[in-house]
């Protein structure tokens, strides 16, 4: 009896042995990037899973298709944001501290800015990138700028806490400081800072409309118990960085804006709501609702009009992609990769 | 609190006045509150005394639980049956010792060298030990260690820069008795690993930790009394090992925590009474960052009684206050927590004995927990054979910690208790020189906090999520003796589904396992041992682990099988007695991850050395 059992143990632990050598890694089909959208998946904090997803004009989607073109290699922690320049992709991955430079329309990586501290945004000017880092949260941001020939960080611009979002206008970078209230102003020469502008509190995305007015979209702020303020506004800057006006959106919000193809109107979004504001009449309406959401987290809108806005479902799953037309009638929704944050229409 | 002091001096008086007619006892030889009590119903599973200098992650992975570790020597919990780290209840000498702001304990950091003995019983016993015990309890330590006059000395070498040093000196006379332990370990962590789908191999960056520990314990034993103190301090410097796709990084915790437990004991016919009082603080300082500061206080009383040969009971109370502070507890987060239990131990006849056991627990503000429950056992007893059945019936609960009531920004004082009802059944059987016990169990939870994103950009935890849990947990033991060859063997299967059945985030996800938790895990260790020569060797099989609620295979974690193979040995040199050992990590080199993204090393090698003068 003794020897039957020892004998039962030895053949169910060789049947333990055989079973770990198994592997079921699905098999995406490769593809060209060369016209649809970008959808920017952020992934789970600290899992090193983020990805991005390529709707194309038929509306197949290709999920993790940076992995797919660079030989199954992760993207990175918390991808932030995304940036086409000519044939160019700038990807910034917050917690992995790089932004990966790839071809737009293939994926492949061509080379990593690293030497990074918790990057958030990049833009492209003259030859230089310009990206933003938050450095810690404890400590003031910066923006780094990179020689796009030489891959090398050649100047490091101390800016605002949080440094997030870049816009240029008349040679000029803004950098929103969204743990603050502010705007620093850099004049792209000299790599200065040569102006630091008042906003509301949480300022986070900014967009020029078509009179050259910056628009920045004020998060709002938090009480002392950490309740949120609702204080959310849309703030306007002509041309001399001097406040048009102010829309108080009695809210907080999510620091995400688009705006539509003939610069004119404006959307963000809040929980599961998203709201657009017209620029001319200066009137806000709801736009979207949708209670099935657990939480939009980006919007875009694509140049044929069509509203994205993706729904991050807590990152307790894949994320979903909701397309509307201009008058918010649902038109399709498709999954991407976990906490989808942002699109880039490309071409 | 003072309705407590004074029933505590009430008992203390009777307690006293009752022994007039006692005989003093033997100091050493009284025992108090048992280690684990009344596991009627459940298995219990005492951690052998080998491994003494793992941490104690390393040691519990061992016993077929299920370990997620951020990295090598990274932060380490570990889960029962399906269930979260946070479901877990650790106790120290009866004290519960889950950090109160994040509701669960990092093993990395309790080292097995200042600890003298864990057991760990599975399944949801909330009546028994309060608050947490969803999965299952580990216990850690208790007064009842017998000292003798020794040092011991402990060296270990190993890859990756790793090295401890220990000792420990334990004292005995007359009526005191005590131990004083110290060890310092250090790991550089650059191991190297092939960098996924490449061939790259890559070496790992900012994964180095530094440990130190310190424990005194001084007991002190009068007629029948005992008075035990216990101080334990930890400090880890760990810088946090980033992911396989950064492999670059400078953050860091640092960690101290300090534990003071006083027991008191008296002994008296059939009976005995316990107190301990315990005070914890702990602080975790991330990189620059104020640090976030926690602090402990535990009151608990238990009266120990044998009315006969058949009925046992013990009843008492534990009183539990806990605040955090820090730069996000804009409001200094507290809570008190008043529990009172009862259970009876009955022994029906010689082969049937059973366990009720009440508990009603009290945090302010989160009303009151009302917990019974109910197990029963049989053993029949042949000659080389017994078998026996035994089950349970439980509820369980689990409070909101301090983070998910006070955490700025998102803290939700509103937040119910966690609740779950579990049922186990098992049987045992063992014949000659094999055994094997079978268990099966269902718990069905609610309540579960989720922290979720808001229509405000800030997150907030919510009771959210229903799960219900069913697994079977299967153990062959076997001792085979041939000539001077002894051969030990054991094997642990554990298979559990672990289902999300609430609509969150959205119906496609009902049904689906839970984030974490591996379908089939199994470990098979096998001793040879000859003469003065040990030789084991450890496998363990871990399923893959979806990381999200659609258990897509896009973001899970591998499935991953480990072999690791030891030799010991004892040697005598001029008059001391030396344990050698060395072992051999992951042999066949694998590459795997606890989580995802997080490289653990391949092959690696330690050397132990230890000694008792």
């Amino acid at each position: 009896m003794k020897y039957v059992h020892f004998f039962l143990i030895t053949v169910l632990g060789a049947i333990m042995l055989l079973s770990a050598c198994g592997g079921d890694e699905g098999i995406l089909s490769k593809g060209l990037y060369s016209a649809g959208v970008f959808v920017v998946n952020e992934g789970n904090y600290g899992e090193s899973d983020g990805s991005l997803s390529f709707i194309d004009k038929q509306g197949t989607v290709n999920n993790d298709i940076y992995s797919l073109n660079n030989e199954g290699v992760p993207l990175g922690d918390v991808v932030q944001s995304m940036f086409v320049h000519e044939s160019l992709a700038f990807l910034v991955v917050n917690n992995s501290n790089k932004v990966a430079v790839v071809q737009a329309e293939d994926m492949q990586l061509l080379y990593t800015i690293s030497e990074l501290s918790l990057p958030r945004y990049i833009i492209i000017d003259g030859g230089y990138g310009y990206i933003s880092e938050w450095v810690s949260f404890g400590e003031p941001g910066r923006v780094s700028v990179v020689d796009l020939l030489s891959h090398e960080i050649v100047a490091t611009i101390p800016v605002g806490y949080g440094a997030e979002s870049l816009a240029i206008r008349d040679n000029h970078l803004y950098v929103s400081n969204s743990f603050e209230a502010s705007i620093s102003v850099i004049d792209l020469s000299t790599h200065l800072v040569i102006n630091n502008l008042t906003v509301g509190e949480g300022p986070s995305s900014m967009l020029l409309d078509d009179s050259g007015t910056l628009w920045v979209l004020c998060s709002g702020g938090y009480d002392e118990d950490w309740s949120p303020s609702n204080n959310g506004q849309l703030v306007a800057l002509n041309k001399l960085d001097e406040p048009l006006f102010t829309v108080d959106l009695g809210m907080n919000v999510s620091g995400k804006i688009a705006i539509d193809l003939a610069l004119e109107v404006l959307y963000f979004i809040n929980g599961t709501t998203a709201y657009r504001y017209d620029i001319s009449t200066t009137r806000i309406d709801k736009f979207i609702e949708n209670e099935q959401a657990v939480a939009f987290y980006g919007i875009g809108v694509a140049k044929d009009g069509r509203i994205y806005i993706s729904d991050s479902k807590g990152f307790l799953s894949a994320g979903e992609v909701a397309i509307y037309d201009s008058d918010a009638m649902l038109i399709e929704t498709v999954q991407v990769g976990r906490g989808p944050n942002s699109f880039v229409f490309h071409n | 609190m003072r309705y407590i002091v004074f029933l505590y001096t009430l008992l203390c008086w009777l307690s006293l006045r009752g022994q007039v007619d006692t005989v003093r006892l033997d100091p050493m030889e009284f025992e108090g509150f048992a280690f684990v009590p009344y596991a009627t119903g459940q298995v219990v599973r005492t951690l052998s005394e080998n491994g003494v200098l793992e941490t104690l992650d390393q040691r519990l992975s061992s016993e077929g639980l299920y370990l997620k570790t951020y990295g090598n020597a990274q932060l380490a919990t570990i889960s029962f049956r399906g269930t979260s780290a946070a479901h877990t209840n650790v106790l120290w000498h009866g004290i519960p010792v889950n950090s109160p702001t994040l509701g669960l304990t990092d093993f990395s950091q309790w080292h097995s060298w200042l600890i003298d003995q864990v057991a760990v019983q599975a399944g949801n016993e909330g009546a028994l030990y309060g608050t947490g015990s969803i999965g299952g309890t580990v216990f850690i330590d208790h007064f009842n260690t017998k000292r003798a006059n020794e040092v011991m000395l402990g060296l270990e070498f190993g890859s990756f820069g790793y090295n401890f040093q220990g000792v420990q000196a334990g004292f005995k006379k007359n009526d005191f008795q005590g131990t004083t332990k110290f060890y310092r370990s250090a790991i550089a962590n650059n191991f190297t690993y092939p960098l996924k789908g490449t061939d790259v191999m890559q070496t790992q960056q900012n994964a180095a930790v530094l440990n130190y520990g310190f424990r005194q314990e001084v007991q002190r034993f009068w007629q029948n009394q005992r008075l035990s103190v216990d101080g334990l301090f930890f400090y880890q410097h760990r810088e946090s090992q980033p992911s396989t796709t950064q492999n670059s990084g400078a953050d860091f915790i640092i960690t101290e925590n300090y534990k003071l437990a006083f027991e008191h004991l008296i002994n008296l016919n059939q009976a005995s009474f316990t107190t301990t009082l315990g005070f914890m603080a702990d602080q975790m300082t991330y990189n620059v960052m104020p640090p976030i500061a926690t602090q402990q206080l535990s009151l608990t009383s238990r009266y120990d009684r044998s009315f006969s040969k058949s009925l046992h009971w013990i009843a008492g109370f534990l009183y539990n206050t806990s605040k955090a502070e820090g730069p996000n507890f804009q409001i200094d987060g507290a809570q008190r927590q008043l529990d009172f239990f009862s259970i009876f131990n009955y022994k029906i006849n010689k082969v049937w004995s059973s366990t009720i056991g009440f508990r009603e627990s009290n945090v302010v503000g989160k009303g009151l927990q009302w917990l019974p429950s109910l197990g029963i056992k049989s053993q029949w007893t042949l000659a080389e054979r017994s078998w026996g059945f035994f089950g349970k019936l439980a509820k369980g609960f689990r409070y909101p910690t301090l983070n998910d009531r006070f955490w700025s920004p998102g803290g939700n004082n509103l937040l119910l208790p966690e609740k779950s009802i579990s049922t186990d059944f098992g049987v045992q059987l063992s014949q000659g020189v094999v055994g094997s016990s079978l268990t099966m169990y269902q718990t069905w939870s609610e309540d579960w906090i989720l922290w979720m994103p808001q229509a405000q950009s800030i997150w907030q935890p919510q009771n959210i999520q229903k799960v219900t849990i069913s697994g079977i947990e299967y153990s062959l033991s076997s001792q085979l003796e041939i000539t001077q060859l002894l051969i030990k063997s054991e094997w642990l299967l554990s298979v559990q589904k672990s289902k999300n059945v609430s609509p969150y985030p959205s119906q496609l996800q009902l049904g689906n396992q839970l984030p974490y938790v591996p379908y089939l895990s199994s470990i098979w260790a096998n001793t040879f041992s000859f003469r003065r020569y040990t030789l084991t060797v450890d496998q363990s099989y871990t399923g893959r682990r979806f990381t999200t609620l659609d258990n897509d295979n896009k973001y899970s974690v591998a499935s991953f099988y480990l072999l690791d193979i030891s030799m010991a040995s004892s040697l005598d040199f001029q008059k001391i007695a030396f344990d050698l050992s060395f072992k051999v990590g992951n042999v066949l080199n694998d590459y795997y991850e606890n989580i995802k993204n997080r490289a653990m090393p391949g092959v690696n090698f330690q050397f132990q050395i230890t000694t008792k003068l």
